[in-house]
């Protein structure tokens, strides 16, 4: 049951979303050609057309971003619908317990989130593409050399680790993030009056006394921890361990979110 | 086993109480009006059965099991509002119904949808509100369930609608089902009715079979109805 | 178009009585299978059980029988189908006794009312 929640609501968010990813795609690329022909003509481009160019890369670098927020939106909005909008004396009546529902509302929203985090670094691989391509073959070759070095250096200070502790400490925490949002959805529902609002303030709360438990724990969970690499001169195995006490930490935040949100679910559901 | 029983059911809002201790057992194969003006609690009763809201105090039971997933896939609900995914089309909500709906009778659908000479791609955001509603009251009329509910079925609607509802209700249903419709529209629905309940600010005050009520008053359940409930 | 039904009589009695109309009056004729319980129900715009303790007080008045594997048939009794018609027409006659009573005619003012209205 819970993969055929999964399911449908992949479907759901996927008509919603995608037009916008295509959307972003094909700007990306309009843009990597502008920049190639740019670099081609060497700037030997006039005025207006750069005013035309400005307003090209500030749009694209707002889709870049939109996309994911939109994203998010779309799973928060989806989630209230279906479950507490008059979609939900379907969605409640279905013969499916609270975790399957739950849990397949979380993994097809994580998905949708990780899909449009990756499809921005699709559009911004496709821009710098088109530059390469347009490069001369002597600063095509350039530019290979550099990368093959830099491959090498990671290689050889562990960084290929490091960069798979950062994708698996990423998507946890796309997973604890569609939670925590789910978990404010619900308790701006417990409400009569400004359930936004409620959701919003509780989304500060439960951030604010996140953080303190992460400094508490001396669990460094964002990108501080990488500083520490670059400043210090850390060695990258000490930079991996201390990332996994942040990668439990979120996982066990998701976990405590999912069974909170589960019990407000099952037990405080009270539809119009 | 009953089908469908409660003990001392109770829902309080705060200060308000919308059902009052209610002790009930229902049989099978028979269709059961639940009857009571606006705010009697109908509506808090059906959706209490349907895990739509949980009880202040009080047991409530569908064959003997507590409300969850597994009653779910016994009871077919049609609630007073329109509960249809827009984006779908009707095929595609015809699969997400069979989908999760084992008992869901796809083929009993199809034919009593045909008569309304929609497309099957037709998407169900450009339906009529009244295509809406058929729809929504051919999917659970085809499921072949243990209980009925239907909130109000009847309400807002034209003497013709009217007709069809009642007549597909009587052809399609399931017959060893329990039908319990809520309605405060008691002379479309009372040749139907095996049995009534009245149900007045959250206390079901009458509970008889039809024909005793006619035979034993003299009066229609309509008119008993009026007279009970006279402000 | 369903039934109509009046108010103060369990619907099962009323429609015992609207299947004997039509039986007396050749609707379905003797010896011919009647609707199954729910078909007619559905017509008829009733709960089929209540359409169930119809059949069944026809069938103890003996105005139809069953055939255990095909389903209802009217009477070939013609005695019983004839006693039948006797039953409902004096029924018919002392409904309108008791109205034209109502209206203040004599017995005999009524006969003659009955005779000239043939006429005309």
């Amino acid at each position: 049951m819970l993969i055929k929640i999964f399911k449908y609501d992949f479907l759901e968010s996927g008509r919603k979303l995608l037009p916008g990813i295509l959307a972003m795609l094909l700007l990306s690329l309009a843009q990597g050609i502008v920049l190639a022909y740019n670099l081609v003509k060497k700037n030997a481009v006039n005025g207006s057309l750069q005013i035309i160019f400005g307003i090209l890369i500030v749009v694209v670098t707002a889709f870049i971003i939109g996309i994911i927020i939109a994203a998010m939106i779309i799973q928060i909005t989806q989630y209230n619908s279906t479950i507490y909008g008059a979609r939900g004396h379907l969605t409640n009546v279905l013969p499916v317990n609270t975790s399957s529902m739950l849990g397949g509302k979380l993994l097809s929203a994580s998905l949708w989130v990780l899909i449009s985090i990756m499809v921005s670094g699709i559009a911004i691989a496709i821009i710098f593409g088109c530059l390469f391509l347009n490069l001369g073959a002597h600063d095509q070759e350039g530019a290979r050399q550099i990368f093959s070095q830099l491959l090498k250096q990671a290689r050889e200070y562990g960084f290929f680790q490091l960069f798979a502790q950062a994708v698996l400490g990423t998507v946890i925490g796309i997973v604890e993030l569609v939670i925590t949002l789910y978990l404010c959805v619900s308790l701006g529902q417990l409400v009569s009056k400004m359930k936004v609002l409620v959701g919003i303030v509780a989304f500060f709360v439960i951030s604010f006394i996140e953080s303190k438990i992460d400094s508490l724990l001396q669990v460094q969970n964002s990108f501080d921890k990488y500083h520490g690499l670059v400043e210090k001169h850390q060695d990258v195995s000490v930079v991996i361990n201390n990332g996994w006490s942040g990668i439990i930490v979120s996982l066990a935040f998701a976990v405590i979110f999912f069974f909170i949100t589960r019990w407000l679910l099952s037990r405080t559901l009270n539809l119009e | 086993m009953n089908r469908l029983s409660c003990t001392n059911l109770t829902k309080r809002y705060g200060r308000l109480t919308a059902l009052n201790g209610i002790t009930l057992e229902l049989q099978p194969g028979k269709i059961i009006g639940l009857l009571g003006p606006n705010g009697s609690g109908k509506t808090t009763f059906i959706k209490l059965f349907n895990g739509l809201l949980q009880p202040t105090a009080g047991e409530l039971l569908i064959d003997g099991m507590p409300i969850g997933p597994d009653t779910k896939a016994e009871v077919a609900y049609l609630p007073d509002n329109d509960f249809l995914p827009e984006y779908m089309t009707i095929k595609g909500f015809l699969d997400y119904y069979e989908d999760f709906f084992k008992d869901f009778d796809r083929k009993r659908a199809e034919k009593l949808l045909e008569p309304l000479g929609l497309p099957l791609s037709q998407k169900i955001k450009t339906c009529s509100k009244g295509t809406k509603e058929k729809i929504r009251l051919i999917v659970t009329l085809s499921r072949r369930a243990k209980v009925y509910f239907l909130d109000e079925p009847i309400a807002g609607v034209d003497p013709a609608a009217r007709e069809y509802i009642l007549k597909t209700l009587v052809e399609n249903y399931a017959e060893d089902a329990v039908v319990i419709l809520s309605t405060h529209l008691i002379s479309d629905v009372e040749p139907i009715l095996d049995d009534v309940l009245f149900i007045k600010n959250g206390n079901i005050v009458l509970h008889e079979e039809t024909d005793s009520i006619r035979e034993r008053t003299g009066k229609s359940v309509d008119e008993l109805f009026r007279e009970e409930f006279r402000c | 178009m369903p039934w109509t039904f009046e108010n103060g009589i369990p619907i099962y009695r009323q429609l015992t009585r609207r299947i004997m109309v039509l039986i007396a009056s050749g609707s379905y004729k003797p010896g011919d299978k009647l609707p199954s319980v729910r078909d007619l129900a559905i017509e008829a715009g009733v709960n089929p059980n209540t359409m169930q303790r119809a059949y069944s007080e026809l069938e103890q008045s003996g105005v139809i029988y069953t055939e255990r594997t095909s389903g209802r048939y009217v009477t070939d009794d013609l005695k019983k189908l004839t006693a039948l018609r006797i039953d409902l027409s004096t029924e018919e006659i002392s409904r309108l006794y008791s109205e034209l009573e109502k209206l203040g005619l004599s017995d005999d003012e009524i006969r003659k009312a009955v005779i000239d209205y043939k006429r005309n």
